[in-house]
């Protein structure tokens, strides 16, 4: 026999693959699945309907059902939402009153007794700590409560019942049924839902998950909904209905946001990145009864700790650059104001305020930290809620320090609404942006995903507040 | 070289391929290209035929013996090369893109001028080395070996006697769009096929009655069954209600690449037992018990699944006992 | 598995049952041998890799959750093992690139021993994928997880007929509450650290043509590479065009696969 090499290998089965049936690979996986039919049938013995089998199933039809399905699924978003809400309130107002009210005159006077220069104590009391204070306060308990929520359902199977009953509508747009578990993915963590997208097969409807993904509501940008809706629009309702208007304004947001994306995919689809869709299978798994403690536990320690960290290593240097920016004069004006000040025209058409758009710019690494520099660029530019300088006065309740601040800022309605929607279509974070560059390799699409949400989310503010002017 | 000399020397060589094609095509039909046959396929003046058969002898690609011209072994290689890539091309659109069925062959043409071999054995490797394009046409390997085929096409097929579509011509584009609207692909089985007077075909396929065109009958290529076709009752997974039970005959051979293998992943393969369990709120998709798990799927895909009643219980037992 | 035994995940940090473990967590460095953890999607792989590592990776009750390669560690009478927690497929034979990572790291990344993780409430299609890990490596362990779920739906299985069947050990657990697991790592550990490698289990394929063809690309395999441990899986890999294994072959790859293989009995020495 002639000594075989590698090449006369290839080159044998080359010849060998056209005397197989054409379906070879179908037989393959059919001889395989027979083989493993036959060994299950011999080693595992069913009993037919169990209880457990049954409860299942009526729940599946109850949560599928045509008529019960949508409902249910609001239903369930609001009810997480209200419980976030009315939940948080109470642990904010203590932290504010821990960290901010007794804990920044503390290490402000600490800093004073130390013989710092006075600009070190500004940086680093006004600044850095003031800045981290207020993320923990503002972020922590609304976090705490939205994740474990969240964990729970989806240890539970909810999540794939959910994409099961809207995928009629991805279908309509041309977009990918397993984008609508990349999306709540998405309502986690942008840069999360972007990765996710790996789950689907046909790059150019991949492509549209990963552009869309940023319409869905991170947890960034929960809290920024959360804060606007209880104090401005729950705050139009009587005190018994406050948490529900809340909910339900935050929930149309979500909502809002579902449709941008289910609207800019379709037009994708049908414009730049046409094709047919592409077919997909989604198992259902059983319903899983989560192991309630434990999930509460792991969501809180790993989930929460680990984006408020981010946030915080977030929040401390933007905390100095905020100050610096506040304390920094070009000319007579700090850069702060300079900025503000050339800004304010354009703010004032998307009914918005220069301070918005100055904390939007400086808030590009992390969603987080918006609310927290909106409210330290209003307190160190404006000089509202007494002055940071003076030592901050504050009142028990965080919301009612925020409001205190915010309307001492010239905040209205109208300014709550349009950051609401801002903060939903904006530019995504700068994590997300790079997760994206490195998904696609591909700066054009970088691009489109960063411009096109921040132009609908300027052209929506800029609507939204005309109409509003109109009207009032 | 300005732009236009660039984009006519372009424009030249893709007509130089095209020729070799249509000499391969004429070599494997057993007839010798003339000028008037060149003319016809390229839609082009007869003199500007002769031209291009000049040019091709120059280039040692042809030879002419009488009145038809041949090609030379070199023609071959080359015209095999751009067949190849034409196919893979094909192959690649319809099994990893979303490109609508009726651009394959556009696509493709413009494709093959431009793609080196080089790049076409790349695509090959992509695709784990296929053998036959989405039209049944069997693609060269890269040793430039291209089996042959033989093809009777229904318009002369014997009434009555089941076949399976071994090839479609995707020439003109307009009708095969019609083939693809009547969802026909290599290795659809066409049961009791009927001529009709005006020539076209009544048949039953994938459990439905099909009336196809006299227009079509010609583009459709047959081969008679093999023994392990001739399943009775088929009809297709979309098909059956709620509740009800059936058996996977096969996947339709219109479900290809991607697609197919997924399915037949997740255990759709012939004589797993599947089971309609509920419906979406808007209808599609539908979820389907299938070997122990609850899978969706859109009534699109449930289309491309060909089922049969099942058998008796004890049977269907062992198939998904678990 | 011990019946006296309350489940929880205490049981397994207590050091007076399971005074060698010890959970090393993301400590990947110097590990003694490797293991992998494959199977379906959505059947508690994550789960499983969390209860060896106390890692706490993020789980959720859909398919697909696991997308890249998660990697962590733990030691067991003194030898330490590494844990590569694959994403979950269906099938390791479509090449498709969500399987991919799992595929390439079960054949290239040469595991110690190949964790299979199944869902007990659907065996079925869950031995699609055993069936066909087998055909790459038998030193391999099927963990038989969610079985208080099989409990729940009324299913029982038979684990010795099954462990027999298969020729590989089967363990039963409820990565969840933790029960199975230190049976889990007994076994890793012995399987890790006895010297023979078992022959692939062979699949009946009854295809026309194939039996043929396979063998005589089996025999030029093995003249080519003698020490290769699977040539009649590579063999089908090429009969069906695998550009990944066709590669392999052509660069000679494939043949290091034995001779880069550390001996077991050197490696645990």
């Amino acid at each position: 026999m002639e000594t075989t090499t590698p090449d006369h290998v290839l080159k044998n089965a080359e010849e060998l693959r056209w005397q197989l049936p054409q379906n070879l690979h179908d037989r393959i996986a059919e001889s395989i699945y027979g083989e493993a039919a036959r060994i299950a049938a011999e080693n595992v013995t069913r009993e037919g309907q169990t209880r457990r089998l049954r409860w299942q199933q009526r729940l599946d039809r109850l949560l599928t059902h045509p008529l019960t399905a949508f409902p249910i699924m609001i239903l369930i978003l609001g009810a997480v939402l209200w419980i976030t809400i009315t939940g948080a309130n109470v642990p904010s107002g203590m932290l504010a009153n821990l960290l901010i009210d007794h804990g920044h005159p503390l290490v402000s006077d600490t800093l004073t007794a130390a013989h710092a220069p006075e600009w070190l104590r500004g940086l680093l009391a006004d600044g850095v700590y003031l800045a981290t204070a207020w993320v923990i306060a503002v972020m922590l308990p609304p976090m705490a409560i939205f994740f474990p929520c969240f964990t729970l359902l989806e240890d539970f199977g909810f999540l794939p019942r959910v994409a099961f009953n809207l995928d009629r509508i991805f279908q309509k747009v041309g977009a990918h049924g397993k984008q609508a578990l990349t999306m709540t993915m998405g309502l986690g963590c942008n840069a999360a839902g972007v990765v996710a997208t790996r789950i689907i097969d046909s790059p150019r409807e991949r492509l549209i998950a990963i552009i869309t993904n940023n319409f869905s509501l991170c947890n960034g940008r929960w809290p920024t909904q959360i804060l606007m809706a209880s104090i401005f629009l729950g705050a139009l309702a009587p005190k018994a209905w406050a948490g529900t208007i809340s909910a339900l304004a935050v929930l149309a947001v979500a909502l809002l946001g579902f449709g941008f994306a289910m609207l800019t995919s379709w037009f994708l689809a049908r414009t730049v990145l046409r094709g047919e869709a592409t077919s997909f299978s989604l198992e259902l798994p059983p319903y899983r009864p989560p192991s309630f403690w434990k999930t509460l536990y792991t969501s809180l320690i790993d989930r929460t700790l680990i984006v408020l960290w981010r946030a915080i290593v977030f929040a401390a240097p933007a905390g100095a650059a905020i100050w610096l920016c506040a304390n920094i004069n070009l000319g007579d004006q700090s850069i702060a104001a300079w900025f503000i000040n050339f800004t304010e025209p354009l703010a004032w058409l998307m009914g918005l305020t220069g301070v918005i758009l100055l904390a939007y710019v400086v808030a590009i690494p992390a969603n987080e930290i918006v609310i927290p520099t909106i409210l330290m660029l209003t307190v160190l530019v404006t000089g509202a809620g007494g002055g940071a300088g003076a030592g901050v006065m504050f009142e028990p309740d965080s919301t009612d320090v925020v409001r205190s601040i915010l309307h001492a800022g010239g905040w209205t309605t109208l300014t709550a609404v349009c950051l609401m929607l801002f903060s939903l279509c904006h530019n995504p974070c700068s994590t997300t942006i790079y997760t994206i560059y490195k998904e696609t390799r591909s700066w054009k699409w970088t691009a489109v995903s960063t411009f096109l949400p921040l132009i609908i989310g300027v052209a929506l503010c800029i609507l939204t507040a005309a109409i509003w002017r109109m009207l009032a | 070289m300005n732009p236009f000399n660039r984009a006519s020397a372009s424009s030249q060589r893709i007509q130089l391929e095209d020729a070799l094609k249509h000499l391969l095509d004429y070599e494997q039909t057993n007839r010798g290209t003339t000028v008037e046959s060149l003319a016809g396929a390229l839609a082009i003046p007869r003199p500007d035929a002769a031209e291009i058969l000049g040019r091709l002898r120059s280039r040692g690609l042809a030879k002419a013996a009488g009145i038809t011209h041949h090609l030379t072994e070199d023609g071959r290689i080359y015209a095999i090369q751009v067949v190849r890539t034409h196919r893979l091309y094909e192959t690649w659109l319809a099994r990893e893109t979303s490109t609508p069925a009726e651009d394959w062959h556009k696509e493709a043409h413009k494709a093959e001028h431009h793609i080196g071999s080089a790049k076409a054995d790349e695509l090959a490797n992509l695709l784990n080395n296929p053998r036959f394009d989405p039209h049944g046409d069997t693609i060269p390997t890269r040793e430039g070996h291209m089996p042959k085929r033989e093809f009777t096409d229904l318009a002369s097929w014997p009434d009555g006697q089941s076949a399976r579509i071994e090839h479609l011509e995707d020439e003109p584009e307009s009708l095969f769009r019609e083939i693809q609207t009547l969802a026909l692909a290599p290795d659809t089985l066409i049961e009791t096929p009927r001529h009709l007077e005006d020539g076209s075909v009544k048949a039953l396929i994938e459990g439905r009655n099909v009336l196809i065109p006299a227009r079509l009958t010609t583009l459709i290529h047959l081969a008679a069954t093999t023994e392990d076709d001739g399943k009775p009752e088929l009809r297709r997974l979309s098909d059956l209600a709620i509740g009800d039970t059936a058996v996977v005959h096969a996947l339709a051979p219109a479900c290809t690449g991607n697609e197919r293998r997924r399915l037949l992943d997740l255990g759709l393969v012939p004589g797993t037992r599947i089971t309609c369990e509920f419906p979406s709120p808007f209808g599609s998709p539908r979820s389907y018990m299938i070997r122990g798990a609850l899978i969706a799927l859109r009534d699109h895909q449930a289309e491309r699944i060909l089922i049969e009643a099942p058998v008796s219980q004890s049977t269907s037992e062992t198939t998904s006992a678990q | 598995m011990n019946p006296t035994h309350a489940p929880g995940e205490a049981c397994l940090t207590c050091p007076s049952r399971h005074g060698q473990l010890e959970k090393l967590g993301l400590r990947i460095d110097d590990t003694d041998f490797i293991i992998a953890l494959a199977g379906n999607p959505n059947t508690g792989k994550t789960t499983v890799f969390n209860a060896l590592t106390g890692l706490r990776m993020h789980t959720g009750n859909w398919p697909g959750k696991t997308i890249t390669r998660a990697e962590g560690a733990f030691s067991y009478d003194g030898k330490r093992f590494k844990i590569v927690d694959l994403p979950g497929t269906y099938s390791l034979l479509s090449a498709s690139p969500d399987e991919e990572v799992a595929r390439t790291f079960l054949l290239f990344g040469q595991p110690d021993v190949t964790v299979i993780v199944a869902d007990a409430t659907c065996l079925e299609r869950n031995l699609n994928l055993t069936l066909q890990t087998l055909q790459i490596t038998r030193r391999a362990v099927l963990c038989l997880n969610l079985m208080d779920e099989a409990k729940a739906h009324g299913i029982t299985i038979d684990i010795r007929h099954l462990s027999r069947e298969l020729g590989i050990p089967v363990i039963p657990c409820s990565a969840r509450s933790g029960e199975g697991i230190p049976e889990l790592i007994k076994e890793i550990h012995t399987v890790a650290t006895s010297g023979e490698t078992p022959k692939p289990r062979a699949l009946p394929l009854e295809i026309p043509g194939l039996r043929g063809a396979l063998s005589r690309i089996e025999a030029g395999l093995k003249q080519s590479f003698p020490e290769l441990p699977q040539p009649r899986w590579v063999a089908l890999r090429l009969l069906e065009g695998d550009r990944e294994i066709i590669e392999a072959v052509r660069t000679g790859e494939i043949g290091a696969l034995k001779e880069n293989h550390p001996q077991q009995g050197i490696k645990s020495a």
